[in-house]
């Protein structure tokens, strides 16, 4: 299963940082530390798997982002390395030539993105058009909410 | 219904409608100049939140806003508790778009063991059991995420009548799915399999949705990975899905990836098919053999990279599957698979390389190793690789691959390799090669020998004690060996080897077998070259000598000038201030002169006995094991390095066996302790070094490698760009070179903004009974002394500095009248350019005792300061304390005496220095010193091993000194550090000092140091 989900840029700035497993506060400010400098120190053209303490963090760089999944030993890591740039795509779908600025300023957006990838640390979804549906519908229903489309009892319309 | 798209167009392209207070903060954020402003703002914002949160009437637009700024927050690192409240409230809002931004920062922020979310059970559970779906599909998330136990109680009975029920949407039935594998892994017993696995077969039979089927089988494998009993009825279910995304048969357009149907699906279906054991009916093992074969030998490589990946991925699960079954067909698909993971090393893709390496280390078994090892060439290459993993797995696929026809080669390689091999490997390079030169000896003992002499030489600092302990052991009962060991230790130790390790290995040696050389090397000739050593020796190794020396003493031929030579060495030793060597010098200075006692005494200076290596498990194995068994235990991580390293620290029963008849044994009284064993037990905390040979420390060749890579690239650029891959084209080419480097300002201007301000919950700790400060300015250049110090606990400090390693003993001790408990004494953080390893304490302290606890340092590269310390502990009935404290060890500690020969000299390297680094304060020096001008500066200079170089500078106010320091060992190349002290005219108390150095951290490191010793 996947660990954590961390992103940073070239700068070492996490964007995004999600845990499945119990991690304290405390391990995972250790923990992003360590993860990025390990990372960061890597030149390109190396291969997308390091190992760290009992983990491996799989991880890859796009433009000034990079994005790192930790697994577990004994994890398939293309598999792994393969669900990142499922990711990356529907964000890439989802904004439109998605670029680091995107994820910085619409950091919320990319957890609920995150929240329709993966669950549990497990993959959940594989289909990148139903992913953009769904997202989609929940964009609507906030702006619904927005121009006071919902019912008098605060529930929001339903999808027509 | 139109009204609606557009509006969700308009926001997919840049969502800033709304929230523009959230967007004027985060740019507030990125455009502030330094962390201080960056600090500020943030510190303004919290205070405006916490306003805001004691306002009982927030609009929700307000609450959302503010929950984000908290979360931005968060992720930069800032302490934002406070508000943990008002996040988790949010999910007890009645709108979906509060509901929203409240689970998700639930999700991100808290823990499962978090108080907080046991108030919103309820709340959870009526969104899971309510009709809205979206509504649903957050709370099955968060539980999903973040449940812990009380949740499995509560609402594991609702999630699983949502995963069964068919009138349930799809996109709520995933969910559940993997909602439910969390509450599993939190309490096995939500699911029976008597009741449970018929419920999975009809979950997997009925299911056409490819997305609620990777959700199931998510979940199966959970379950069976657990115990796969009772769960045999779903083995066909997962055969039909196998067998239909293999054929691509109904495999809608959305779930190809890259015109492969789900790779993922196919990944985890013969993963799960692993847990079991192979099937009886026969229908099932052709259904999965047909699978197998088909991946095995229809995978080739293709261009686009994600595609490539995908299908290797798929290619290498296969391959496992078939090292674990056990199928009719087995031998040809293992030759199949070897096949396949070989073709592997061809691929010019590291990813590719290095899964087919772990492949082949993982199906190498007695039936494969001759296929495997056809690919040892290739392999030795890899050793060379650039990349760190990739030599990893190389080393562990040699290692797998080793028996007895290629045993030779395969150490041979190993051997080479160790002379260029990087620090972050070196210390399993060097275990794995002495495991197997002596599991492959049988007949040539003395090629093991040849090897081993070799590794501990060659690798020298990087080998823990365990592998030259073991070479003892093997030579000692080993007789045709020991006049060969005692000439091999005899011609190195003429050649100037100085590895340290090696002395140690050849004292012994000579100690115990010097006396089989023969007449042509009297103890004379021996015992000279260990005087010689032991003057530029370490204590430890200064204590090995000594008992060499002692024993070489009692060697027959062994003449009074020999001994009187002697007698004065352990005189002068009788009081050395390392406790230990004092110990040992006044024994033996006893043992070898008290004329009417000799005879008894003789019998302790006796050659060892046999170690019987036969009859016990050689340790190494034992430690390589225990490394693989802390792997595989995943539970760990979450916990201190420490768990694996304190084993060794007590020496395991099978080294000092009760009973054995040691010559010793009978005088252990009159002398303290057994001598001899003692030459086993030098640094045990040393052993528990393999533990670590994974450690996180990026290695030089990174560093050196990171030079060449692209600079900063623009954050605006389209992410996907640099890789060449759309979606929309999913044959693009390969990927080409990274971008341009554009810097961006926006980007530099965030670049100084740490991350590393965890906050812990505010405490009160005791008040410190000594300065601290104070303590630490005195240990930049004591040895010993006390670093802290409080009404509880007192940690005193011994260290020992040798080359570019450095042994710091902390001793921890309890002042008060109670049991101590939760007691770590942790590193925090770590350097790069520093190795620093740091042994477990004992979380009980009992009242007035004393712990003690090895750090081990090395340096490797410059580096500006050692990591911080972290000092915890619990006072029954108090609040936890934990303080954190400074380690005074930065680069000056591996500082050595350097005295030029003529001033240009000097010139000369401080031009090339401060060309490259220097770095420059002027000081208010302390009274003490401006009162002592010069000479008291040159004093504290070389308190910090910076070597004064008095009537370099023709200014005769002003003084330089210059030292190196080696990293990385004894043939790492010198960096020098340069320092220049100028004085003011005007103001006797004031001075500018200046540091240099080719390396800008070890010109800051010393900079630090000398300024510790002369400011107040």
């Amino acid at each position: 299963m996947i660990h954590f989900a961390l992103l940073f840029s070239r700068q070492g700035k996490v964007r995004l940082s999600k845990y499945y497993k119990p991690y304290s506060q405390k391990e995972r400010a250790k923990m992003v530390k360590e993860v990025t400098t390990q990372i960061l120190a890597r030149p390109s053209k190396l291969c997308n798997v390091v190992e760290h303490r009992n983990l491996k963090l799989v991880y890859r760089r796009y433009a000034s982002l990079y994005f790192c999944l930790a697994v577990d030993d004994t994890e398939n890591e293309l598999i792994v390395l393969e669900i990142i740039q499922h990711y990356v795509e529907i964000l890439d779908k989802y904004f439109g030539n998605v670029c680091e600025l995107d994820l910085i300023f619409n950091f919320h957006k990319a957890y609920y993105i995150l929240d329709e990838v993966l669950v549990a640390g497990e993959l959940q979804e594989t289909s990148k058009k139903l992913i953009a549906r769904l997202v989609a519908d929940q964009d609507q229903l906030v702006e619904a909410a927005k121009i006071g489309a919902v019912e008098a009892d605060g529930t929001p319309l339903q999808n027509p | 219904m139109a009204s609606f798209s557009s509006l969700s167009t308009g926001l997919s392209t840049g969502g800033i409608l709304g929230m523009r207070g959230l967007n004027v903060f985060i740019q507030d954020i990125r455009n502030a100049p330094s962390k201080e402003h960056e600090q500020k703002r943030v510190d303004k914002e919290l205070a405006n939140i916490r306003k805001k949160f004691r306002n009982t009437d927030l609009s929700s637009y307000d609450k959302k806003k503010y929950v984000l700024k908290l979360l931005y927050m968060y992720m930069l690192g800032y302490d934002i508790e406070f508000g943990h409240t008002m996040v988790v409230s949010l999910i007890n809002a009645t709108k979906f778009e509060e509901k929203q931004v409240g689970y998700t920062a639930t999700a991100v922020l808290l823990n499962e063991s978090h108080e907080f979310l046991r108030m919103v059970i309820n709340s959870v559970r009526e969104d899971i059991i309510g009709k809205f779906e979206h509504n649903q599909c957050l709370a099955l998330a968060l539980v999903a995420n973040v449940g812990g136990r009380e949740f499995s109680d509560s609402i594991a009975p609702d999630v699983q009548r949502i995963l069964c029920s068919p009138t349930c949407l799809p996109v709520v039935r995933k969910k559940a799915a993997l909602c439910l594998l969390r509450l599993y892994r939190k309490n096995k017993e939500i699911l029976v399999a008597e009741t449970w696995a018929a419920k999975m077969v009809k979950l997997l039979d009925n299911e056409d949705d490819l997305g609620i089927l990777l959700g199931v089988i998510s979940l199966l494998i959970g379950i069976v990975s657990h115990d796969y009993r009772g769960y045999e009825g779903c083995i066909p279910s997962v055969c039909a899905v196998m067998q239909r995304l293999a054929r691509a048969r109904s495999v809608p357009q959305d779930y190809l990836y890259y015109g492969i149907p789900s790779p993922w699906l196919q990944v985890k279906c013969m993963r799960v098919l692993q847990y079991f054991p192979t099937p009886s009916d026969p229908d099932y093992v052709r259904s999965e053999t047909e699978v197998i074969h088909h991946v095995l030998t229809n995978t080739g490589s293709v261009k686009n990279v994600n595609k490539n990946n995908a299908l290797h991925a798929v290619l290498f699960e296969a391959v496992n599957l078939v090292t674990n079954l056990d199928l009719p067909d087995q031998k040809s698909l293992l030759a199949e698979s070897v096949a396949a993971l070989g073709r592997f090393l061809d691929v010019n893709e590291p990813n590719i390389v290095y899964l087919g390496m772990s492949g082949l280390t993982r199906v190498c078994a007695p039936d494969t190793i001759k296929a495997v090892q056809s690919f040892k060439s290739k392999v030795v290459d890899k050793l060379n690789d650039a990349d760190i993993s990739i030599r990893k797995r190389a080393l562990d696929l040699l290692y797998e691959m080793c028996d007895e026809t290629v045993a030779k080669d395969i150490v041979d390689s190993l051997l080479r390799y160790l002379i260029t091999a990087d620090f972050a490997i070196r210390e399993e390079l060097a275990l794995k090669t002495a495991v197997l030169a002596e599991k492959y000896s049988a007949g040539n003992a003395r090629w093991y020998l040849d090897v081993a002499l070799k590794l501990v030489e060659k690798a020298g600092d990087f080998i823990s004690d365990d592998v030259w302990h073991r070479v003892v052991h093997v030579v000692t009962d080993a007789p045709e060996l020991h006049v060969h060991a005692a000439r091999v230790a005899l011609e190195k130790l003429r050649l100037n080897s100085y590895e340290e390790k090696f002395v140690r290995l050849a004292a012994y040696f000579l100690g115990e077998f010097g006396h089989k050389l023969g007449a042509s090397e009297p103890p004379f000739a021996y015992a000279k070259l260990l005087f010689e050593h032991f003057k530029t020796s370490s204590p430890t190794t200064q204590q090995i000598i000594l008992t060499a020396l002692a024993k070489i003493s009692m060697h027959p031929g062994a003449d009074d000038d020999l001994r009187g030579r002697l007698g004065m060495l352990f005189r002068q030793h009788a009081s050395n201030k390392e406790v230990e060597l004092q110990q040992r010098a006044v024994e033996y200075y006893v043992m070898t002169n008290v004329g009417n006692n000799s005879q008894k005494l003789r019998s302790v200076m006796d050659p060892m006995p046999e170690w019987n290596t036969g009859s016990r498990q050689s340790k190494l194995e034992r430690h390589l094991a225990t490394q693989n068994a802390e792997a595989a235990d995943a539970v760990r991580v979450n916990k201190a390095r420490g768990g694996g390293a304190i084993a060794p620290i007590a020496p395991p029963p099978e080294d000092v066996e009760p009973g054995t008849p040691i010559p010793t044994m009978g005088i252990a009284d009159l002398l303290g302790g057994a001598p001899v064993p003692r030459v086993n037990g030098n640094g045990p905390a040393a052993a528990a070094a393999g533990g670590e040979a994974n450690g996180a420390a990026a290695s030089p060749a990174a560093a050196r490698w990171g030079q060449v890579r692209a600079a900063v690239v623009d954050p605006m650029s389209d992410l996907l760009s640099g890789l060449g891959v759309h979606p929309g084209q999913p044959a693009a080419a390969a990927p080409s070179a990274a971008p341009a480097a554009v810097v961006d300002p926006l980007a530099a201007s965030v670049a100084g903004m740490g991350l590393s301000t965890a906050h812990a919950a505010p405490q009160s700790n005791p008040v410190p009974t000594i300065n601290v400060a104070d303590c630490l300015k005195k240990l930049y250049a004591a040895d010993n002394g006390l670093l802290y110090e409080d009404p509880n606990v007192q940690i005193g400090v011994k260290s020992q500095w040798q080359g570019n390693q450095g042994r710091v003993m902390f001793y921890v001790g309890n002042k008060s009248p109670g049991t101590l408990t939760d007691v770590a004494l942790e590193l925090t953080g770590n350097v790069q350019g520093l190795h620093a390893r740091l042994a477990a304490l004992p979380a009980q302290l009992e009242p007035k005792k004393q712990q003690q606890v090895l750090l081990e340092l090395a340096a490797a590269g410059g580096y500006r300061a050692a990591p911080g310390l972290s000092l915890r502990y619990s006072v029954p009935g108090q609040a936890p304390v934990q303080v954190p404290l400074k380690l005074p060890y930065g680069p000056h500690r591996f500082m050595q005496p350097w005295r030029p020969a003529n001033p240009q000299e000097f010139f000369a390297k401080w031009q090339e220095a401060s060309a490259r680094h220097s770095e420059a304060k002027v000081v208010t020096v302390a009274p003490a010193m401006a009162q002592g001008g010069l000479a008291a500066i040159q004093a504290a200079l070389s308190s910090v091993r910076m070597t004064p170089l008095p009537g370099i500078d023709p200014n005769r106010k002003n003084l330089t000194a210059g030292s190196f320091a080696r990293y990385g060992g004894a043939n790492g190349a010198e960096t020098f550090a340069l320092a220049r002290v100028e004085s003011d005219a005007n103001n006797p108390a004031v001075f500018r000092v200046t540091a240099a150095s080719v390396d800008a951290a070890t010109a800051g490191g010393v900079l630090e140091a000398i300024l510790s010793q002369i400011v107040p």
